[in-house]
């Protein structure tokens, strides 16, 4: 954890809540993590496979550097760090004040069950007699009224569902910690006071997430909810998970049999009259589910989807179409199915389709998936009545483009301003933490408090093991205490044992800290219950005795284990526990920035205004890349007033350096610690040290030779009719016809990934001319019209506005020939089965986005590209805008085809990154980081080749391996791969280990 | 065609998903599916919209009009097109348009189809002697069933319903 900042409060502890969450801890803000759920994982809880990857990997959003302040658990179970308070059933009520100094109430739904002092042992739910549906598994399982809201989630607190429950008072008499109090008889005595807290805050991040739509609600052709075997996509994930209604066996919900033929529909509440915009994610969700689907059955279920348009849009997606249909044999048909009937005879589900062709394809199916759209979530139009925050037409927050002079510190994260897949959830909630962090630090008041000093603890290393042992005793289980001491008496590192009544509780928790003050002990092993969750507690401890927390360990005697092995297991652990003593090199408070462009000039501000500071190394002779060219975007905002804007601010702020005409040359060091040089203007080398590396090096419309380009003037790109009608050379009013072409050398075996733009840039070239000549043809050739999002709303505008679309396919390519008046475009047009010809006087061809090439200056800092030249992520998902290594960030076009909104977006999330890395200042190194034994080694470097973050390089001088340890992320794979047993990661020792598995065994 | 104009202006938000014709009970019989005729409005092919039946089909069952993702009055298009047809009086529809127009003269005259008078009107119109023996065998049955008496045409003259049909047609001008 970095300098103390102030305080921030986020609501929602969904994967945004929680990327933002701990975005503001790891950078020093103390975080409020509040969620209206009495559990946290929003969505995601529900969810086990993800795309691309079809498995989960959302332990990657943990801290990388100063690990030891967060449990290193799945965090899909639970978050637990020692900067963020977590406030379940809590909903923000009012806020008062200003950016930076905000007044907020919370409100916490009563407890019914003491979350301090449930243990979830799962008593009251075995007595209680009501019976509902599992809200967990979308109600296609049972569950009783007073039950576990998440099963794997940790802290497993019990909820009570108040509309159902009886008030029997089963429960409350079983529990054996009395932590139930129902409310006295009578529904109308209910009325427990809600505790209400008021709180300070910088600044605040809503990542409240969406709402899907229930097609009960509507006319419900489908039959949601009437007929059993149509379900939403979410009730299919919930089926295919292992803690789901039919614990992972895929069946049919009315009779239990196995589909053999299961039907997707998309876009079910999306793109239709009631919420005329794209869901975005929800084409990639029914690939995902029908190869899952695929794959568990051997490819004996048929899966087919219906679809409008398939929008992969995102790097991989298009790969990921590919093979869910050349690999698994998903099949995809372009149709809008209106209706699902039941068969009586059959039991099966009738669709009724009419293909191209126009001849009717009716289909059976045994099941059928609702791909169900986004709408805002509930909290959304009081969240912006509370805050001020301004809503779009269709009730999602506003996400303002610049970010730039709004006067404000409250910020949307994630999907709150529109469904967005994890990803893009990521880099948007990191987005908002940047801007929240700027408003908090700015606010921050400048105070002498000195920091705690490092590593001030009594030095016990080399001392022998003197283990203290204190037990809890938890007054309902057996009475333990006599079988640890003979356990204790048997091991001769064992001084102490001291038995404690309920730690858990307030009181015996203090009554342990007495009796631990002044205790001799060099080594503390704790045994009770759930102890993942005494993260804080261990730095209690650890003050009470002045000793390092490395030397402080819990054992878990609640999971009922065998009582001896647990003991025996976290004593041999505790004996062997140390702290590496090699200090981590100090971070260097500087992030370098090569390229100038919107992407990295909004990256550099992001840094700079954390109190950073930023140096920008650009190869040209101005700043603006792509921005300079640019007109405007699809919404009318001016991209020229932002290009000015931005360049000023970056230009004034006395935290940001500009080299331009600059270029990187060489790098050494390692996250945290970089030294750079670069040349200016040619000859003038220059060296900075930096901390974390930011690359927005961007990218550039392809080139192309398709459709006659480069014969005929009337044949142009995206960019030239860009340019010509900002600069007023092209008139649409001398215009009769225009074509559009989409997808130039996209989509296909040469350039697999969609440029996801290219669409939207169509659009807006088609809306401008037929707003100047609205007599003008405009024809625009499509595959798939990829305007997710909002921007589907202006795809319907274009047709409103009699823009033909012709649908063309890869097999069936349109042909531009030259004619004497202009040129002449051929299509063939699905719909009425005809070869058009359409003679225009313009040809525009959308050819997509190429990255510049980055490889050499990515493998300067040990990073790398993908298979599309563009920057290669650590994780699509959860770690969207880094590398591996953790010290290499990049931004914008760069990491692949996005527009200038999600660029900036990009931007501040890379700045974050590297503000949340300079900002760490360790304590000493991780306690799980990997060290090595010199006189071992034989310099074989096979550790090195299996190191993934970089961390472990030879130092040719020494002759010695050299770790860093704010790189090395203690994963093992060197000392896996050591042959001498010279690598090691502490903690993880072979001898402990083995002495572990003795013990268990 | 202004008309055609109109009706274009109408069907441009279309997205030609087919979901009309997946829901049209007489597609089958239909020589242009909803979907291509609707694609055709869109392409300016007025002819080919013109030299298919498919409009004379459609029997105003409005289950395309209710399922349309765009909230499209494809029902009322249908009747557009028939409006057409009957206003220019195509020789391809003259069966159908004028079939509408005698029944309606007899409605006029009486408030009430008199099918006697209403058949004789149809056969005056088309002009065809041979018309009325194609109709022979249904025409027996019918009498036979009590179902149609033989009756000539009433004058012309002012009918019963003749406010009301002015004033539909002063509607119908201004539209």
């Amino acid at each position: 954890m970095g300098e103390k900042q102030g305080r921030a409060l986020v609501v929602g502890a969904g994967i945004s809540g929680i990327r933002s969450a701990l975005d503001l801890a790891e950078t020093g803000c103390d975080v409020t993590l509040i969620d209206a759920a009495p559990h946290m994982g929003g969505v995601l809880s529900k969810l086990e496979y993800q795309f691309p990857s079809d498995g989960c990997g959302m332990c990657r959003m943990l801290p990388m550097a100063d690990r030891d302040t967060c449990l290193q658990a799945c965090l899909r179970k639970g978050l637990v760090h020692g900067g963020i308070d977590l406030m379940l059933s809590t909903s923000l009520k009012g806020l008062e004040g200003e950016p930076g100094k905000y007044r907020v109430t919370l409100e916490t739904e009563p407890c019914i069950i003491d979350p301090n002092l449930c243990t979830g042992c799962n008593r009251c739910s075995e007595v209680c007699p009501v019976t509902i549906p599992d809200p967990f598994n979308q109600g296609l399982s049972t569950t009783k009224a007073v039950h576990l809201p998440v099963p794997h989630a940790i802290p497993n607190i019990y909820t009570i569902d108040m509309d159902h429950c009886t008030l029997c008072g089963e429960c409350e008499t079983v529990c054996p910690f009395g932590a139930i109090y129902l409310p006295g008889d009578g529904r109308l005595e209910l009325k427990i006071p809600r505790t209400l807290v008021e709180m300070d805050v910088g600044a605040v991040v809503l990542a409240c997430g969406i709402d899907y739509y229930d097609p009960t609600t509507g006319i419900n052709t489908f039959g949601y909810k009437e007929l059993k075997d149509v379900v939403s996509n979410i009730e299919l994930e919930r089926i295919l998970s292992g803690t789901g209604p039919f614990k992972g066996s895929l069946e049919r919900p009315s009779d239990g049999r196995v589909p053999s033929r299961m039907a997707w529909i998309q876009c079910v509440g999306s793109r239709d009259l009631e919420f005329p915009a794209c869901s975005s994610v929800c084409c990639m969700i029914a690939l995902k589910e029908a190869v899952l689907v695929r794959k568990r059955s051997g490819g004996t279920i048929e899966t087919v989807i219906y679809y409008m348009d398939m929008r992969c849009f995102s790097k991989e997606f298009e790969a990921y179409r590919r093979r869910a249909e050349n690999k698994y044999g998903v099949i995809l048909k372009r149709a809008r199915p209106h209706s699902v009937r039941h068969d009586r005879n059959t039991g099966g589900l009738w669709l009724y389709i009419t293909g191209d062709s126009g001849v009717r394809e009716d289909e059976a199916f045994d099941m059928v998936v609702l791909s169900l759209g986004q709408r805002p979530g509930k909290s959304v139009k009081d969240l912006a009545k509370i805050t001020g925050i301004g809503l779009n037409p269709l009730g999602f927050f506003e996400a303002p483009l610049s970010g730039v002079g709004d006067n404000t510190g409250v910020f949307a994260a994630g999907s709150a301003s529109g469904l967005k897949d994890i990803g893009e959830s990521v880099i948007h909630s990191s987005s908002a933490s940047a801007m929240a962090l700027k408003v908090i630090h700015g606010a921050k008041k400048i105070t002498d408090e000195e920091t705690e000093p490092l590593n001030g603890f009594r030095d016990v290393s080399t001392q022998v093991p003197d283990i203290g042992v204190v037990l809890c005793q938890c007054p309902n289980g057996p009475d333990i205490e006599p079988q640890v001491k003979s356990i204790g008496a048997n091991d001769v590192h064992v001084s102490g044992i001291m038995a404690m009544d309920r730690i858990c509780t307030r009181e015996g928790w203090d009554g342990m800290l007495e009796a631990l003050a002044g205790k001799p002990f060099n080594r503390i092993l704790v045994l009770a219950c759930s102890p993942q969750l005494f993260l804080d507690k261990k730095a209690a401890i650890s003050k009470a005795m002045d000793l390092d927390p490395a030397y402080i360990d819990f054992a878990d005697i609640g999971k009922g284990e065998p009582l001896a092995s647990t003991v025996k297991m976290g004593l041999a652990r505790i004996r062997y526990a140390d702290r590496l003593n090699s200090m981590a090199s100090t971070m260097v408070p500087k992030v370098l920035v090569v390229g100038g462009g919107l992407g990295g000039m909004t990256a550099a501000l992001s840094v700079a205004d954390s109190g950073f500071e930023a140096v920008i190394v650009e190869k040209e002779p101005r700043l603006g890349g792509n921005l300079v060219w640019l007109d405007k975007d699809i919404t009318g905002y001016d991209f020229g007033r932002l290009l000015d804007n931005t360049c000023q601010q970056v230009e004034n702020h006395p935290g940001i350096r500009v080299f331009t005409n600059a270029v990187v040359e060489d790098s050494r060091g390692g996250p945290g610690n970089y030294t750079t040089t670069f040349k200016v203007g040619g000859n003038d080398s220059k060296r900075i040290g930096h901390g974390a590396v930011i690359l927005a090096t961007g990218g550039r419309e392809a080139e192309t030779t398709a459709y006659g380009y480069g014969t005929s003037d009337a044949v142009k790109t995206n960019l030239e009719v860009e340019q010509a009608l900002k600069a007023g050379t092209m008139d649409p009013g001398d215009m009769n016809v225009v074509v559009m072409i989409q997808c130039v050398d996209s989509r296909c075996d040469t350039r697999e990934y969609c440029s996801r733009i290219c669409c939207k840039s169509s659009l807006k070239h088609a809306l401008e001319m037929k707003r100047i000549n609205p007599d003008l043809g405009v024809y625009v050739l499509y595959r798939e019209m990829m305007s997710y999002g909002f921007s589907e709303i202006y795809f319907k505008e274009a047709r409103e506005r009699g823009v033909i679309f012709i649908r063309y396919s890869l097999e069936q390519k349109p042909q531009v020939i030259s004619g004497t008046d202009g040129p002449v475009v051929k299509v063939h047009e699905p719909i009425l089965n005809r070869t058009m010809e359409i003679r225009s006087d313009l040809v525009v061809l959308a050819t997509g986005i190429l990255p510049s090439a980055i490889q050499s200056l990515a493998a300067l800092f040990d990073a790398g590209v993908d298979d599309y030249s563009f920057f290669k992520e650590a994780d699509s998902k959860w770690r969207p805008v880094d590398a591996v290594n953790g010290g290499v960030f990049a931004c914008g076009l760069a990491l692949g085809p996005r527009d200038t909104k999600e660029s900036m977006a990009s931007a501040r999330a890379a700045a974050m990154g590297a503000v949340r890395l300079i900002s760490s200042r360790p304590a000493g190194v991780s306690l799980v980081t990997a060290g090595i034994k010199h006189s071992l080694c034989i310099l074989c470097e096979r550790c090195i080749g299996s190191c993934v973050y970089g961390a472990r390089t030879l130092d040719p001088d020494a002759g010695k391996i050299r770790i860093d340890p704010v790189a090395c992320q203690g994963c093992g794979s060197c000392a896996a791969v050591c042959t001498n047993s010279a690598a090691f990661v502490n903690n993880y020792l072979d001898q402990q280990m083995l002495e572990i598995i003795d013990a268990a065994i | 065609m202004d008309e055609m104009i109109k009706l274009k202006e109408m069907l441009n938000p279309c997205i030609q998903c087919g979901t009309c014709t997946a829901s049209c009970p007489n597609e089958v019989d239909m020589d242009l599916v909803p979907r291509k005729l609707w694609r055709m409005v869109l392409m300016d092919r007025n002819e080919a919209i013109f030299d298919s039946q498919t409009f004379t089909l459609c029997s105003s069952c409005y289950l395309c009009t209710l399922r349309c993702p765009r909230g499209l009055p494809l029902t009322a298009a249908m009747a557009k097109l028939k409006a057409i047809a009957a206003k220019s009086d195509l020789a391809k529809y003259r069966k159908s348009t004028r079939f509408y127009k005698s029944f309606m003269e007899s409605v006029r005259r009486h408030g009430r189809v008199r099918e006697g008078e209403f058949m004789a009107l149809y056969f005056l119109s088309m002009k065809n002697p041979l018309l009325p023996l194609s109709f022979v065998s249904l025409g027996m049955q019918m009498m036979r069933k009590n179902k149609v008496a033989f009756e000539l045409p009433a004058k012309p003259g002012t009918g019963n319903l003749d406010r009301l049909f002015k004033k539909v047609a002063e509607i119908e001008e201004g539209l």
